[in-house]
């Protein structure tokens, strides 16, 4: 018996793999994948910042490498004087300008001796908007460390009486105690460091594009075992067989995807180790193949499966976390096999969560299977 | 001709038939657009009124200053306008994370304000956010935190230096003192770091709002996934009888005419059923888009027509799809992954202007953003020739391609 159905799974795979439609169908994954990843390492920003710091200031000097140099999420656009920075807004190549004023080294020592804070950067924006309210944190936080230094010189020279203390010496002291590096740390619930992984926002959906991707592939596979259903391919095979010869049908397909969804993962820069990522795919394409086979035994006739690809396609896109995580509608996310998927890379618990669906899945093919055959 | 149009009849009650299923899968996805769509602006409306992030504090929060520290968060920070600090015990942090009641857990862990105080920074407080892996949300999530930390650790650093410099000059016993002073002076110059930039709204509309983007965003991303749910047109699919039919004297482009109408007839009439519920959420005001607000259903009514170009051109392209796969299974699949992956380069899902300069050309020259070029000129009523030109280039291309298809394949 499994002998034969090594045979079965052998012939299929070489009369798939004969088809030109399914070989382009398996390259357009990683050539999107591979084509993302790669345009994803140039400068992005889910806001564009036009930005004017006067040459030759040093606090200007610093906060263009604080800001230019520190990756983050949004996009500057450096200017050569104010006027650019504000036609680059007006003709909306730019959502925001931040203009520093020309005396910012002098504007930030009189506030910072006075420990008072007012405008040294005009803001002009098109409109207000998410991205922006925290783009002008980001600009805070820019503008913070040389406005610190100058409130800790000013209160060292005026309030400790140490007018004398020159410059060199006042930053001497700051620099040997100066703290550095982050106080927050992003971790996974699996502990591994946020950081470990480096990719960026563009590059993220990426991931949740393929698991969708393959559970269509698990879907199609079902509608191919239909339509050899109708044309007799399984015509010497008993119904109660039938249940075996779709998860054969439905797991040559997903071989083939599989290997590419772990291709496209890689290419793309979303992904992990190979142990991780092995074990994630390969639970992910059983529970596909349990999903799919029970959707097929449901629907009964390809034009019904057909129909109801769409809507399935836009709960998965509204409810597995590939654009948005939402939280809503918990229990219509846990009848879609990408959720648990898509967590279960860093969250074990959902790897088993996985397991248990896919065996009820499995256990409901069956009953199905029985009651369906009874029936004919 | 007589035998084309004849053909053309014959596909199109092959077309009406599936109409009646087709109809329902239609409202299926209004169903669950709309229940999306009525989220998104459930979501937008919480970031307006500032609670976007709210997040859950556990471990030990039982020092005073951590516990100013959060109050001043809570109740004077600008941040509070884009998270909000809830303290909760470790078990309820785990129920509410995984409810997506809360969208990160941060543990504070024990001696944070010790390590702070003495500078050594050496205790992380670290955030599970993300589900699954990392996305925009996390990362803009992160970019919090940065500037978080940097508002302390530059603080620390100015405070530590004046305590270094009152050492060195043998002054000690002040340093409790001048401490406490420093301190309060950099709170206050930190709650009011929004002062540092005049902010000018200039206010110009000339793009469209994100409302009305993402409403068009929507609409042509159910046109471009609409092959998979017309997909059962496609089941019974026979290259013997496209010979049959060339033999009688109807040949390739005659075939490929006859089909195609009758399956964007398909579209048009899926098109339809969407716009009813959408122009029905317009007059009713649940749609808040700022460009159409207060002007009922009219611009919406002229804004349908617009789509029909683009129905056509995302019809010719789901036609070629099912040709060149050869067959309903790899049709549907390269629908998917065509669909999903032009709509994500063309801004369907994140607005364009989010990637980077490549990504956005080559968007751009899909079909998809000519669509999407055509759709958004279309609803601030001025639609160039260039945008006419693409859509109907691509059209052409397409039914091009796909006669060369069936054309070869006939051979």
């Amino acid at each position: 018996m499994p002998g034969q159905m090594f045979v079965r799974f052998m012939l299929l795979q070489k009369r798939l793999l004969k088809k030109g439609g399914f070989l382009l169908m398996l390259c357009l994954a990683p050539l999107l994948s591979a084509g993302v990843g790669r345009l994803a390492a140039e400068s992005a920003g889910i806001a564009t910042i036009a930005l004017y710091l006067p040459e030759g200031d040093a606090s200007a000097r610093e906060i263009s490498e604080r800001l230019l140099n520190g990756g983050g999420v949004l996009r500057y656009l450096p200017c050569d004087d104010e006027a650019e920075a504000q036609i680059l807004v007006e003709t909306g190549e730019a959502d925001a300008a931040w203009i520093f004023s020309e005396d910012l080294s002098e504007r930030l020592e009189e506030l910072g001796e006075k420990r008072r804070v007012r405008p040294v950067v005009t803001v002009v924006e098109r409109r207000d908007s998410v991205p922006l309210i925290l783009g002008r944190e980001i600009l805070s936080s820019a503008i913070y460390p040389s406005f610190s230094y100058k409130v800790y010189e000013g209160y060292v020279r005026d309030e400790l009486g140490l007018a004398g203390m020159t410059d060199e010496e006042l930053r001497r002291v700051y620099d040997s105690v100066a703290v550095e590096g982050s106080l927050f740390q992003m971790v996974y619930p699996d502990e591994t460091p946020g950081e470990t992984e480096e990719f960026t926002y563009v590059q993220a959906p990426l991931r949740g594009i393929l698991a969708i991707w393959f559970t269509f592939v698990g879907l199609s596979a079902a509608l191919w075992f239909m339509r050899d259903e109708d044309r007799g391919v399984y015509g010497r095979l008993s119904v109660t067989k039938r249940l075996s010869a779709s998860y054969v049908a439905g797991a040559v397909y997903l071989l083939d995807a599989a290997a590419v969804l772990l291709l496209s993962c890689r290419l793309a820069g979303v992904f992990t180790d190979w142990k991780r990522e092995g074990i994630s795919c390969a639970v992910f394409a059983v529970c596909v193949l349990a999903f799919a086979n029970l959707l097929r035994m449901i629907c009964r006739t390809p034009r019904r499966l057909g129909m109801v690809f769409l809507p399935l396609l836009a709960a998965m896109l509204a409810l597995c976390p590939v654009f948005l995580n939402l939280p809503y509608f918990k229990a219509g996310k846990l009848l879609l096999p990408p959720w648990y998927y898509l967590q279960s890379i860093h969250n074990p618990r959902y790897l088993y969560e996985m397991a248990v669906y896919t065996a009820v899945l499995a256990a409901l093919g069956v009953i199905l299977q029985r009651v369906q055959s009874r029936r004919r | 001709m007589g035998r084309t149009a004849a053909y053309f009849l014959a596909q199109l009650k092959r077309a009406a038939r599936l109409l009646p299923g087709q109809l329902l899968a239609d409202i299926a996805v209004c169903f669950c657009a709309g229940v999306f769509a009525c989220l998104l602006i459930a979501q937008g409306a919480l970031a307006a009124e500032g609670t976007r992030y709210r997040i859950g504090m556990v471990g030990d929060l039982s020092d005073s200053y951590l516990g100013f520290g959060i109050a001043a968060v809570q109740k004077m920070d600008d941040s509070r306008f884009m998270i909000e600090l809830v303290s909760m015990s470790e078990q309820e942090a785990e129920t509410a994370w995984r409810r997506g009641e809360v969208y990160a857990v941060m543990r504070v862990p024990e001696g944070l304000m010790e390590s702070i105080v003495y500078g050594e920074n050496d205790k992380l407080v670290t955030y599970t956010a993300a589900q699954g892996q990392q996305g925009l949300g996390t990362m803009v999530m992160g970019e919090i935190t940065d500037v978080a930390s940097t508002l302390v650790t530059c603080s620390q650093s100015a405070i530590y230096a004046m305590q270094r410099v009152l050492a060195d000059q043998g002054r000690g016993e002040e340093i409790g003192r001048e401490t406490d002073k420093l301190n309060l002076a950099l709170i206050n110059l930190v709650l009011s770091r929004s002062g540092f930039g005049e902010v000018e709204v200039l206010g110009y509309g000339d793009g469209l709002s994100l409302e009305l983007y993402y409403f068009c965003g929507m609409i042509l991303l159910f046109l471009l996934l609409s092959g998979l749910l017309n997909s059962a047109l496609f089941v019974h699919g026979n290259g013997a009888f496209s010979c049959f039919l060339k033999a009688r004297g109807v040949g390739a482009l005659r075939q490929i005419l006859g089909e195609y109408l009758a399956y964007l007839l398909l579209v048009l009439a899926g098109l339809l059923v969407l716009c009813l519920p959408l122009g029905f959420g317009l007059v009713r005001g649940h749609l808040g888009i700022p460009e159409w607000e207060g002007m009922g259903a009219a611009p919406f009514l002229a804004f349908v027509p617009v789509l029909f170009p683009v129905a056509a051109m995302f019809a010719s392209l789901q036609f070629f799809l099912f040709e060149a796969g050869d067959g309903i299974v790899n049709g549907i699949l390269l629908q998917l992954i065509c669909g999903i992956g032009m709509g994500y380069l063309s801004g369907l899902f994140y607005p364009s202007a989010f990637f980077p300069e490549k990504m956005r050309v080559l968007g751009a020259c899909l079909p998809s953003g000519a669509a999407v070029r055509f759709a958004q000129a279309g609803a601030l009523g001025k639609i160039p020739a260039a945008a006419w030109a693409a859509v109907f280039v691509w059209l052409a291309v397409f039914l091009g391609l796909t006669t060369l298809v069936r054309w070869r394949r006939m051979q």
